[in-house]
């Protein structure tokens, strides 16, 4: 899967569909911090992501 | 996961309203809460013009866009901090923005204001936090280009996390002072003094972020470089485990606070005169000057 997070690209190792809500837990995001974007569009939780799926996870926490 | 309202595919679900919504009810719903924040705190009157603080960020954007769209009159007004890559990025953030949505932008520069200095080399010089130099210089330089230009309102872009963290670094300080003051109004209190207002109060940093996103308001992700590791952001952080586990967290501590405000009583200030500027202040030299006084020297020692 490929993941853009603040302009870098990076590929995810994962090997089947995932869900959403799992893929916040695995890789550890809070999903009160961090958005994940599919072909540019939100997704929600309960959705599926397909392994050559291109997403977006962008930080929502700011500094004030 | 459908959207409540009309059972479209919905885009976002909020846990702290149990609400799930497609892009055009979200829409909605983002523009409610700010008209709500606005009526219920009597924040803007019909016809008022309004400075909007445009840093390039996603609140600060996604405030003008709003305010705009609910037919307010305002202008932006942006400060070139001299911060770099950051403040570069963020300028343009601006301008594409203002030019795109037709919104007049005003800019000021940090460095022509003091003598080719920028803010981090300003809180080198002056010895104090970065962000206390530039939050002073920022509110200083919004106020006084909102009152000399005719403005009635100054709109900042803070959101119910931000007050909320920084409700909650006053509670566990005890700023008795701070507490009596946080408002998302502040009135004016004196002739040169612009009415400051929050309309984003009512909206969360997940929800502005997701408008942002999904709208097309394209902002700066990258952060200001010195505001990484402040108490602030971990507070922020605590507070968003609080809220995973109990939705609607935020919003409960936030208006419960703004319901018991009378608890905690605004400290009366004294304000004089600055004798340089002529500003609001509560020393016989504001801040502001006194910055600038410190840069002066230092330039008079070089030479």
């Amino acid at each position: 899967m490929e993941v853009t997070f603040q302009g870098n690209i990076q590929n995810l190792d994962i090997p089947h569909k995932i869900k959403v809500k799992d893929l916040y837990n695995k890789l550890g995001l809070s999903p009160e911090e961090y958005l994940i974007l599919k072909d540019g569009k939100l997704i929600t939780h309960d959705k599926y992501l397909d392994p050559e799926d291109k997403i977006r996870i962008v930080k929502v926490v700011s500094g004030g | 996961m459908k959207c409540k309202i009309c059972k479209e595919d919905a885009i976002i679900y909020l846990p702290s309203h149990n609400l799930a919504l497609c892009e055009q009810h979200f829409f909605d719903f983002c523009k409610r809460r700010v008209q709500k924040a606005i009526k219920r705190y009597n924040l803007l009157d019909e016809g008022e013009k309004i400075l909007v603080a445009l840093s390039g960020g996603k609140d600060s954007l996604t405030l003008a866009y709003l305010l705009k769209e609910l037919g307010y009159k305002i202008e932006g007004y942006y400060i070139d901090l001299g911060i770099e890559e950051y403040s570069e990025r963020s300028k343009e953030k601006v301008l594409n923005f203002a030019d795109r949505y037709g919104i007049k932008v005003h800019i000021e520069q940090v460095k022509e204001l003091f003598w080719g200095y920028s803010i981090p080399q300003i809180a080198y010089i002056t010895r104090r936090p970065a962000c206390s130099v530039c939050g002073h210089i920022k509110r200083y330089l919004m106020n006084r280009f909102g009152y000399e230009n005719g403005f009635s309102a100054l709109a900042t872009g803070h959101n119910l996390d931000d007050e909320v963290g920084v409700l909650f670094g006053n509670i566990i300080n005890w700023k008795m002072g701070y507490l009596g003051r946080q408002s998302p109004l502040l009135p004016s209190t004196n002739r040169k003094l612009l009415k400051k207002v929050k309309p984003l109060v009512l909206c969360g940093e997940r929800e502005i972020a997701a408008f942002a996103l999904t709208y097309g308001i394209d902002y700066i992700e990258m952060e200001c470089p010195h505001v990484k590791g402040s108490t602030y952001l971990y507070n922020k952080g605590l507070i968003n485990r609080l809220e995973e586990k109990s939705p609607g967290s935020k919003l409960r501590f936030y208006q419960g606070f703004l319901e018991n405000k009378h608890l905690f009583k605004e400290e009366d200030v004294d304000l004089k005169e600055c004798e340089v500027c002529g500003y609001p202040t509560t020393s016989r030299i504001c801040t502001f000057c006194n910055i600038r006084r410190k840069i002066k020297e230092r330039i008079k020692g070089q030479t």
